[in-house]
């Protein structure tokens, strides 16, 4: 069996280089013992700008952004377990590029709930305030693949259900919500709120809930304490992980809302001194301007608990991949026990949960690990 | 009973611009129109303000979740509600004639004891984060 199973990767390594697939890298052939798909990951052109993926290989620092080596979540280790295959997992928001180089390949289905179409493109002149489509950006951090293009999402085998939201109402939004659970959708991200959220949404969510489906929610930017008086947030309820961004600099970012009912930091990036998150473009096929030389228009900088959401779905998505009957229940059991308790002196984590920390930032490894555990194998 | 319902319907007639209510999470929420209102898919719109500063939508529509195991259009059908959609498997809308006060009708539906929740078709603001 050892004999056949070195046959095979002889076998494999000869074809590679018979299709070109090693090409001129055959002095970057890898150790044996490490994962295919995290070598192949780290072949990706923006790997190396992705902190949020492997903040140890970064090479932000040599760029002047200062990058904590810790600041990254684990996810490539995690990988080793999972990539996220046969898991869908859900964007509700703006609009999105279906056409975009990384992230056609990962669209499950795209819907608009507006007018019932498949059309979830931009329609907004890009100067227009609504010009951009943070959908796009939202649904890379999940799903691009590995595909020698780009960045890598952190569940880079999970598919996408794209769904385009503009309408206001209650009932619009409950729509959109059942049209991703009538899709199987087994994970949901939604980076915006109201911070008054009505009864009819919080009922929607808890279905959802029941129906074995977990849904985040990005906390917001404002640095504002979501326990203040006539703020009732969707990131708050009692049936979704609220979620708020860790920065470059592995503590949770001065503009991340907080509050007693919120659950995780994933990283988002910081918008004040340093270079946020890379991201696909927000502005879909129309190119934005956060490049910073370093990258192609059809990927941009970032920062925002928008980001933090999807990073965090994209965990989840692994969870659900590794373990199909995993509840929500579960799903935050595990991410806040597993986390990693960040921050400096400030930090005050009482029975594991920090004011402005929430439990922790997510930690995918341990998260994923502690998924398959529930398996019992 | 038709002259009942007249009278139900008419003590719902939009009358007050000020002093109206709502209920959320089981508390009340007082709201004070708002100068300002808009067309949104040909149904008109109007504004308020929450006593927490939220700006909120209303129209001629309202959204109702009744306890489990009561058929919600029997209860519909005994305040002569019969422009009903389902939006899931347990949340209805329904609409009503824009001459009905959605507060005034939400309030009532939320006091009946086989509802769960009613409040008007809010259109909220969402912001991107």
């Amino acid at each position: 069996m050892k004999y056949l199973a070195h046959y095979s990767l002889v076998l494999t390594i000869l074809l590679l280089n018979a299709c070109g697939g090693s090409s001129s890298n055959s002095n970057q052939t890898p150790p044996a013992d490490e994962n295919s798909s995290e070598l192949l990951a780290k072949n990706e052109p923006y790997y190396k700008y992705s902190w949020h993926i492997d903040s140890k290989n970064s090479i932000l620092n040599s760029k002047g952004y200062a990058i904590d080596a810790n600041a990254d979540i684990h996810i490539i280790e995690a990988w080793k377990l999972t990539e996220g295959e046969g898991v869908k997992v859900a964007v509700i928001d703006d609009a999105f590029d279906v056409n975009h180089e990384d992230l056609k390949d990962n669209i499950y289905i795209a819907y608009n709930v507006d007018n019932n179409t498949n059309d979830v493109s931009n329609k907004y002149p890009i100067n227009n305030e609504y010009g951009t489509s943070h959908g796009n950006t939202c649904a890379g951090f999940i799903v691009a693949p590995i595909n020698g293009k780009g960045i890598v999402g952190t569940a880079p085998k999970s598919k996408l259900i794209a769904i385009k939201l503009e309408g206001e109402t209650d009932s619009i939004v409950i729509k959109a919500f059942e049209y991703a659970k009538n899709q199987g959708a087994q994970v949901i991200s939604c980076s915006w709120g109201t911070e008054n959220m009505s009864d009819s949404i919080d009922a929607e969510l808890k279905s959802l809930y029941d129906a074995n489906i977990t849904v985040l929610f990005a906390s917001g930017n404002d640095g504002k304490n979501l326990d203040d008086a006539g703020i009732r947030d969707e990131s708050e309820s009692k049936w979704v992980l609220g979620v708020s961004a860790s920065g470059e600099n592995n503590d949770v970012t001065s503009y991340s809302n907080y509050g007693k009912e919120l659950d995780i930091l994933a990283p988002g990036g910081d918008h004040l001194d340093s270079i946020g998150v890379l991201g696909i473009d927000d502005s879909g096929e129309r190119g934005s301007h956060n490049q910073h030389g370093m990258v192609s228009e059809d990927y941009a900088f970032t920062s925002g608990t928008s980001f933090s959401s999807p990073i965090a779905a994209g965990v989840v998505a692994l969870m659900y991949s590794i373990n199909p009957n995993i509840t929500p229940i579960q799903v935050r059991d595990i991410l806040i026990h597993n986390s990693d308790k960040i921050g400096g002196n400030d930090a005050a984590y009482i029975d594991g949960f920090d004011e402005k920390r929430a439990y922790g930032k997510i930690n995918a490894l341990k998260a994923v690990n502690a998924a398959k555990a529930l398996l019992g194998v | 009973m038709k002259k009942e319902m007249v009278l139900l319907l008419a003590g719902l007639t939009i009358n007050a611009c000020a002093g109206e209510y709502y209920y959320e999470n089981g508390k009340k929420i007082e709201v004070h129109k708002l100068p300002e209102s808009r067309v949104l898919n040909s149904s008109d719109v109007t504004y308020y303000k929450t006593e927490y500063g939220h700006k909120i939508g209303v129209n001629n529509e309202i959204i109702v979740q009744c306890k489990n195991g009561v058929n919600c259009m029997k209860v519909f059908s005994q305040y002569g509600l019969n422009d009903i959609s389902k939006l899931s498997a347990h949340l209805f809308l329904v609409k009503v004639n824009s001459d009905v006060n959605v507060f005034t009708l939400s309030r009532k539906l939320y006091d009946d004891d086989k509802i769960v929740l009613a409040h008007p078709n809010f259109i909220k603001n969402r912001k991107k984060r």
